[in-house]
């Protein structure tokens, strides 16, 4: 038998070390029974934070949060258990150095909230300055992006730039 | 052995005194007899079996068990007493193994009834009133052990006057009939795995509670199983482990068919009740051989299509596949055979609530597998297949078709993906976890 590689993330709603650094998920949106199911604009918009620079071989926290801003309460699917959002950390040439979910085996479970106009999710974690050989990545400009699975499409964020000085 | 299983599959219909096993269609049995004369499932099953005792045993009426587990057993007539025919009904039911020979009650533990009919007699009734099940609004008919009569389940509104002056022109008695208002159980609505849709089988949505505040998860139903309770067998199903409230322990998640929010009680399918816990595989690592639980059906009239998949319109290789599933007249595919593990390179069949019905080739056996979100968790000796999937699909059967025919040899439980592969635990897996069940 062979093994393919193990890793670590973290649980939903959890903080713990990870080979790609630090996860957590922060809830906001919720199944409200109460909720009509309204017809109205319904857009679900992606946004990443992060620093705009940090200093070589320090944490790089991220923060993903999925909004709500349509007129409609709307109905959020998202894949994984836990929720397998991906964040990836391309070179300049938008060659990737890093994306969180690679390699990883992901449980297909469907994960599903009701998010009010307004409401959002916020996925956060700590990139290590790895590469996806674990390789610690030298000093320059990166392009950071984020990305949340759906059963119809995948929700990716603009990407933000990323200056890692040494 | 098999012929064991068969026949204690048969006893099971007994149990929750349902529409019974005549709605469950499995592979053909030997006992049949008469089958020219009889429509296609009066003789088969639990019907032929219980008709084959009152040939034997004169004045046999049936049997069931109660709710504090003791069988009942009605008599009827004169032809043999109560102590003769519950001592016969001990040794045929301990020599044939109708049940299990340790479990199979004692003459003297069993609960006699006097009953006002011959099982045989209920028998040729319930052949002659066949064509009722043709009237409209008429939803099952049932030899129906509990009572020791037949019975008819119509729709509200039927005319029960109607019902009778039927019986009497097949010259079935109405006394011997009893006649209840019940919900049509043909499919109630929708056309996609991903709706209520009855009866139950592999590839449906499961809906269930998520520890998330404010969060529901969906699954697949994996495959309908009967396993050995004592003296009888019961439904069941097969999901992932992971698509119960906490992988690797017991929790009693409750499963649904429904829209997705808000949870229903009155929509409850099952109960999960097996799900055995990692075991320690190394210094640092827990392992388990499968991410498989087994729910039990909750409802006692849950029609349950034990032996089926889900059959949609078309299957997808580098894409989706289809998850309609043909309205008010699904099509199936039937687990006529299990394979213990795949090879490489075969091509396999999945469908799951997501991107239904899709097929690929096996592409990776035997594979240790970590998972994401679960440090130093190992998944032992796992296959990939390269064909797509999508979240929602885990607990999806994995099977292979056999040809253009609706025959399948089931393979596994679909439960992970790591990019356009989707990662499955094999038959061999499951059953080192789950212990023994019949799948077909």
């Amino acid at each position: 038998m062979r093994q393919v590689r193990l890793t670590t993330f973290a649980t939903a709603l959890l903080s713990v070390a990870s080979a790609g650094g630090i996860d957590s998920l922060g809830v906001s949106g919720r199944v409200d029974e109460a909720l009509p199911r309204e017809i109205g604009l319904v857009e679900m918009v992606v946004e990443i934070e992060l620093p705009s620079s940090v200093r070589i071989g320090t944490p790089v926290p991220v923060t993903l949060r999925v909004r709500n801003t349509g007129t409609a309460p709307a109905e959020l699917a998202l894949t994984g258990l836990p929720i397998a959002f991906d964040i990836f950390v391309d070179r300049t040439d938008s060659t990737e150095v890093w994306s969180r979910l690679h390699g990883e085996t992901i449980s297909m479970m469907l994960q599903v909230a009701i998010l009010r106009p307004g409401e959002s999710l916020e996925f956060k974690h700590a990139w290590d300055q790895r590469d996806n050989d674990r390789q610690a990545v030298p000093a320059g400009t990166y392009s950071v992006r984020g990305s949340l699975a759906t059963p119809d499409r995948e929700l990716r964020s603009e990407p933000r730039r990323l200056v890692i000085s040494g | 052995m098999k012929q064991w299983k068969l026949t204690s599959l048969a006893l099971a219909g007994a149990v929750g005194l349902t529409a019974c096993s005549d709605t469950l269609p499995t592979e053909p049995r030997a006992e049949l007899h008469d089958p020219a004369n009889a429509p296609p499932s009066v003789l088969r099953g639990l019907n032929g079996q219980f008709t084959r005792l009152a040939e034997e045993i004169p004045g046999f009426g049936g049997m069931y068990y109660g709710d504090d587990g003791k069988l009942n057993v009605f008599v009827a007539g004169n032809a043999t007493s109560p102590a003769a025919l519950t001592r016969a009904l001990e040794t045929k039911l301990r020599g044939e193994l109708l049940i299990s020979a340790k479990t199979a009650p004692a003459a003297n533990e069993m609960v006699v009834h006097q009953g006002d009919y011959d099982f045989g007699q209920l028998s040729r009734w319930y052949t002659e009133m066949w064509p009722v099940l043709g009237m409209e609004g008429v939803v099952f008919t049932d030899i129906d052990e509990a009572s020791n009569r037949l019975r008819i389940g119509v729709e509200a509104g039927v005319s029960q006057g109607e019902i009778q002056e039927a019986l009497a022109g097949f010259n079935v008695p109405v006394e011997a009939v009893n006649i209840e208002i019940t919900e049509p159980i043909v499919p109630l609505k929708g056309s996609t795995l991903r709706e209520r849709v009855q009866p139950f089988g592999g590839g449906l949505q499961l809906v269930f509670p998520n520890p998330m505040p404010g969060f529901v998860s969906l699954c697949t139903l994996g495959f309908n199983i009967l396993r050995d309770a004592p003296g009888r067998s019961v439904d069941y199903f097969v999901t992932n482990s992971h698509c119960t409230l906490n992988r690797g322990t017991v929790e009693n998640t409750p499963y649904y068919q429904q829209p997705i929010a808000p949870l229903d009680p009155k929509q409850l399918i099952g109960i999960e009740v097996v799900d055995p816990p990692f075991f320690q595989c190394s210094a640092t690592q827990v392992c388990r051989w499968s991410d498989a639980a087994i729910a039990r059906y909750e409802t006692a009239r849950t029609p349950v299509r034990f032996g089926s998949i889900y059959r949609t319109e078309f299957f997808g290789t580098s894409g989706p596949g289809s998850i309609e599933i043909g309205g008010s007249n699904p099509n199936f595919f039937s687990i006529t055979d299990e394979a213990p593990f795949p090879l490489g390179g075969e091509i396999l069949d999945k469908v799951g609530r997501t991107t239904g019905w899709t097929r690929g080739p096996v592409i990776g056996t035997c594979l240790n597998v970590g998972i994401s979100g679960l440090p130093n968790t190992v998944m032992l000796c796992q296959d990939f297949v390269l064909a797509a999937v999508g979240g929602g699909d885990s607990g999806s059967p994995v099977f292979q078709q056999a040809g253009d025919s609706k025959n399948a040899t089931l393979y596994g439980i679909l439960w992970g993906s790591g990019g356009n592969l989707y990662v499955f635990s094999a038959m061999e897996n499951i059953r080192l976890d789950l212990g023994d069940f019949r799948t077909h």
